[in-house]
């Protein structure tokens, strides 16, 4: 999981690190030293590599014939980049083809993450269409869901370990769920390291431009367990992450089971999308965020996900949309994330809330033209998913 | 601080306790007065419910609701003494403990707070009319299991047959709104709303996806859990005591789930938080009993016979006198011995206050005195109370007993005598009232006239509180303080005691931490033994007041229960803190059950809140109900058709007697301590057997 306060991709890189801080995954948090091969990082290193070059080059030999012929394809470089460059390399893919506006027609705020494709021919066309809208609730509306953080309050004696655990980490409590491990499952864990550091781009500028104060604003009560993060309430990161999170594990075990649409099968999903759902109702518990941020947070994970998925695709022919309007979330409901997803078809609710006025509907659209995919992504889920398939005999 | 004792006068009420707490400062309760509803027990002297609702209607409309527990018949009904829970406004209940009322009530046993969301008080007539339950047709097996706790988590696992199929025939959840959709199976009550299995059933099978329930959502539909109320849902925690206790009493793996053995459960209400008396569940409680006792009556044989029914209700108090006359207990005794009725046992903690000192022993027999240091502790939210049971049989030539308190700071005691109706209040600078001392005198319901102390809460938020002074308040319980001019006279009478309980403040696990524990600080009381362990008995000979023995739950002192004490898997001695006889009515405890594995390793391990995993909990609460799934069995068994004596006292010594023998080491514990017994009773929740 991402730092909070950082969206710089060495920033989430450097969480691997985070990652080797829990535990048994100890050995992956040495990929940060991979750069140096584990050489010391000091003037002795540039010093020993010189006196040992004059030790042992010898007299200049005129040119050797060598012409490494690059491929046309930068993709076949991807696999001899270390993982910070390549994180630098998806990162950009990602929001190069994003698009975020927030209006405010003085009544509240409405965050728009657009996704954009640039057109072949001389002109550099650009189009964009909507992704997610985030309808900002109202500040009464905030008001009035502080009432939940109170009886939410009584579980922080019972929360207290995952909260402080979860503000760092998220993949390992997936990881208990579905085998996975830095060792076992690398490209995975890189799959999903690089699906949390784009999101955190997304829900950072949506977070940024509706500008929601947090819960401890309203009140001297809230009295969060863990410190407010800086940024505003809704959506929820958290949130955001574990939904992001859920879904595209769910999607490669989909993805390479035998039985994809078996009950069994299902049971998986489910358990996923618990977890999940405990991660974001722990922020609650912890006094951070509304139940409400949840539900935004959710939104905006489960959509992101199908967008990822699609990119990783060669040429993309769907599109999923969803649209959370804030303002007909009821105030006395909670976050129930079944409202939002079926697991067993890996498919959002096309609405909720009151049919004839949702407050959450969403969407997938065939696209009138293909688009092309991010080759790089592509590559990517490519090798997680030989993480996932069983193994040949 | 200045504080003083005056000699008010007779107050006028009957239940001191009652008028106490409707006469604590405004801060102490959470709205005007005046608009609080109270669960309280009303004790009725020839009157029907219907003719005292009608004159309490007249003085104070709409401010009394009489629960549905009490049918046509029982409204008619005009005995010469009847104690029924109503709920009702503060008004009524002042009224109706004022000496004299004129409305046929002798008096008011004050409970909690209602919230009014969870009263039916919207509902319109039509709206609360509803058929008369059918009843259920089962087989001549079966006996019905019945637990009275908090939280109840009552859609586990260990508590259906299927996966959506429930064994649990009743939810009673009193912490509920009363106002309920109108779904097959749901129902209101006078304090929060009930399911039965239909309803259960149907819960379970919209919130289960996949083999998986979400059981947080399905307790927020119920309404067992709400977190928009503000309120505390102890169910919400992973652990509950209720669940833990309803388990060990009637849980089984589902795969291996009994046939005829229901199970009805009441979840009792949750502290109502701004409540600083300490509250009392024991108006809600006898709701519970006689909601569950209804119900259970729906269970009929072939032949049409009521099938027998086994309750459960792991609390421990030490409120009353201990002897079997106190409210509770004979109430208990009326619903669980109805002589030619269907079998009802009932099944109680001995209860977890052995180390405490919060009893005392006071000797005064016919000259002397007996001094006790009563230590109220700081940071106390709630009201304290010392209640000193004063002997039945008073020897015509004696002394009437004396009672004198004085306050920490050795400003001067207040002296009441018994007999006397006399209130003396304790006030501070500011002349507010901080502490009263008040006389009982015997009632048609409880056997002994008793001196009652009450002391305010020692912290409060609110500048406006009247708070009590912590410390070490001094009561001095004497007959005559000179010297007797004659040698004192030995007749049968030698050695009568006032017995002194301080009333224990009820903090559930998980919950709150509201009052601090109040408890006697004599010098001369002996802690440790040699080796420095807890003392678990006291020194033989002693002259201390304060004791351990008589320390047996309030609750559980008449002649019907069965009364469970807990011991230690590993070394089989009965465990420190298993409260002791004997009291007037009892010797000690029935029996013993598991109720720590080792020393080091407390409690045992039974379901928590949710399904697939246990939890541990220590104590008599969760000893006693090993003995409840006991005593199914035993009446399942019992070949006997009627099964009058299933189960029963007498047979619980038998079986404890030959079960220690066999599978203890010896000796047996002293009946005072552990009954005739140690009772090993196996308990498969799917963990390896760790008994």
């Amino acid at each position: 999981m991402s730092n909070a306060e950082s969206g710089s991709p060495e920033g989430s890189f450097g969480s691997f690190g985070s990652f080797g801080s829990f535990g048994s995954f100890g050995s992956f948090g040495s990929f940060g030293s991979f750069g140096s091969f584990g050489l010391p990082a000091s003037p002795l290193a540039a010093e020993a590599l010189i006196t040992n070059r004059e030790g042992i080059v010898g007299p200049t030999i005129p040119f050797l014939d060598y012409d490494p012929r690059p491929s046309t394809d930068p993709v076949h470089g991807l696999p001899h980049f270390s993982p910070a460059v390549r994180a630098s390399i998806f990162l950009f893919e990602f929001a190069s083809r994003l698009a975020v506006t927030v209006k405010d027609d003085g009544e509240t705020p409405v965050a728009e993450v657009l996704s954009t494709s640039l057109h072949g021919g001389p002109k550099h066309r650009m189009s964009a269409e909507p992704l997610v809208t985030v309808v900002a609730p109202t500040i009464d509306q905030l008001r009035e869901q502080t009432k939940f953080l109170s009886a939410y309050a009584d579980l922080r004696q019972d929360r207290a370990r995952e909260i402080l655990v979860q503000t760092s980490a998220l993949i390992p409590f997936y990881a208990s769920i579905l085998y996975m491990d830095p060792g076992r499952t690398p490209h995975t864990l890189e799959f999903l390291q690089t699906a949390l550091s784009c999101a955190n781009m997304v829900y950072m500028r949506v977070k940024y431009g509706l500008a929601l104060p947090r819960p401890l604003q309203f009140s001297p009560q809230i009295q969060p367990a863990i410190p407010t993060p800086t940024h505003p309430t809704l959506p929820s990161g958290h949130a955001t992450e574990a939904f992001l999170l859920a879904r595209l594990i769910w999607k490669l075990r989909r993805h390479a089971t035998h039985n994809p649409d078996s009950r069994q099968e299902a049971t998986w999903g489910e358990m996923l999308m618990r977890q999940a759902s405990r991660i974001a109702i722990n922020r609650t518990v912890a006094g951070v965020h509304f139940p409400v941020d949840s539900v935004a947070g959710a939104i905006l994970g489960l959509t992101l996900a199908d967008f990822i998925w699609d990119l990783c695709d060669k040429t993309i022919q769907r599109r999923a949309t969803a649209e959370f309007d804030g303002r007909r979330f009821p105030v006395e409901d909670d976050f129930h994330w079944h409202a939002l997803y079926e697991p067993k078809d890996d498919e959002q609710k096309p609405w909720a809330g009151k049919k004839s006025q949702p407050w959450m509907t969403s969407g997938t659209k065939k696209l009138k033209s293909e688009e092309q995919g991010s080759a790089a992504f592509h590559w990517l889920r490519n090798r997680a998913l030989s993480e996932w398939e069983k193994p040949l005999n | 601080m200045q504080a003083d004792w005056q000699d008010d006068g007779d107050a006028g009420a009957i239940d001191p306790v009652t008028d106490y707490r409707l006469t604590r400062d405004p801060s102490s309760y959470p709205r005007p007065l005046d608009e609080i509803w109270w669960a309280a027990i009303f004790h009725l002297e020839e009157t029907s419910l219907d003719e005292f609702r009608q004159r309490a209607e007249q003085a104070h409309p709409g401010q009394i609701l009489i629960p549905d527990v009490y049918d046509a018949a029982d409204c008619a009904a005009r005995p010469p003494l009847q104690s029924v829970t109503l709920i009702a406004r503060s008004p009524v209940v002042r009224t109706a403990n004022t000496v004299g009322n004129g409305w046929g009530c002798g008096g008011v046993y004050l409970g909690c707070m209602v919230p009014q969301a969870h009263l039916p008080l919207h509902l319109t007539p039509q709206e609360r009319e509803r058929p008369a339950p059918k009843p259920i047709k089962c087989d001549d097996d079966t006996v019905v299991t019945a637990v009275i706790d908090d939280a109840i988590g009552f859609a586990n696992a260990l508590f259906r047959d299927r996966e959506t199929s429930s064994r649990v025939h009743l939810a009673y959840i009193m912490s509920s709104a009363s106002d309920v959709p109108h779904r097959p199976g749901w129902r209101w009550e006078v304090q929060g709303r009930s399911l039965d299995k239909r309803a259960i059933d149907r819960l379970l099978k919209t919130h289960t996806s996949f083999g998986l329930t979400d059981e947080d959502a399905l307790y927020v539909d119920a309404g067992a859990i709400d977190f928009a109320g503000g309120g505390f849902s102890p169910l919400a925690l992973r652990e509950s005591h209720g669940t833990h206790v309803a388990a060990l009493a009637a849980g089984h793996q589902m795969h291996k789930a009994p046939k005829h053995r229901p199970l009805l459960v009441a979840s009792l209400p949750w502290r109502v938080t701004e409540d600083t008396s300490g509250f009392n569940l024991y108006p809600s409680l006898l709701l519970a009993l006689h909601r569950l006792e209804r119900e259970g009556r729906r269970f009929r044989r072939s032949d049409g016979t009521i099938v027998p029914m086994v309750f459960n209700f792991s609390y421990g108090t030490l409120d009353g006198p201990h002897d079997g006359s106190g409210l509770i207990p004979r109430l208990i005794q009326h619903i669980v011995d109805k002589g030619d009725g269907p079998v009802r046992r009932m099944v109680l903690p001995a209860g977890n206050t052995n180390l405490s000192r919060t009893h005392a022993h006071a000797e005064v027999g016919e000259t002397g005195s007996v001094a006790l240091d009563l230590k109220v502790l700081p940071d106390d939210r709630t009201d304290s109370h010392v209640e000193m049971w004063l002997p039945e049989i008073e020897h015509p030539g004696w002394d009437p007993v004396h009672v004198t308190v004085s306050p920490p700071g050795g400003r001067k005691g207040a002296t009441i005598v018994v007999g006397s109706r006399r209130v003396h209040r304790l006030r501070d600078g500011d002349g507010r009232e901080i502490a009263r001392l008040s006389y009982a005198p015997a009632t048609r319901t409880v056997n002994r006239a008793s001196i009652v102390l009450s002391v305010n809460r020692t912290v409060g938020f609110s500048g406006a509180a009247a708070l009590a002074p912590a410390g070490d308040w001094r009561i001095e319980i004497w007959r005559r303080r000179d010297g007797a001019a004659e040698p004192p006279r030995r007749d049968q009478h030698e050695g009568a005691a006032v017995e002194v309980w301080i009333r224990r403040d009820d903090t559930l696990p998980g919950f709150p931490p509201r009052g601090r524990q109040a408890h006697f600080n004599n010098p001369d009381y002996q802690k440790f033994d040699a080796y420095g362990a807890p003392l678990p008995v006291d020194p033989p000979g002693t002259h201390c007041p304060v004791r351990r023995a008589g320390t047996l739950n309030g609750l559980a002192t008449g002649e019907a229960p069965l009364v469970v004490a807990s011991f230690t898997g590993s070394n089989g001695l009965i465990s420190d803190y298993s409260a002791s006889g004997p009291v007037p009515s009892r010797k000690g405890p029935d029996a013993a059950a598991l109720g720590d594995q080792s020393p080091v390793l407390r409690g045992v391990l039974s379901a928590g809140s949710r399904s697939g995993y246990l939890v541990r909990q220590s104590g008599t609460s969760v000893a006693a109900p090993r003995v409840a799934r006991l005593a199914v069995e035993a009446i399942a068994g019992d070949k006997k058709k009627s099964r009058k004596k299933a189960a029963d006292r007498a047979w619980l010594h038998g079986y404890a007697e030959k079960s220690d023998k066999k599978h203890f080491p010896q000796p047996r514990p002293e009946f005072a301590r552990g009954g005739a017994g140690r009772v090993d009773i196996p308990v498969d929740l799917g963990a390896p057997d760790t008994d």
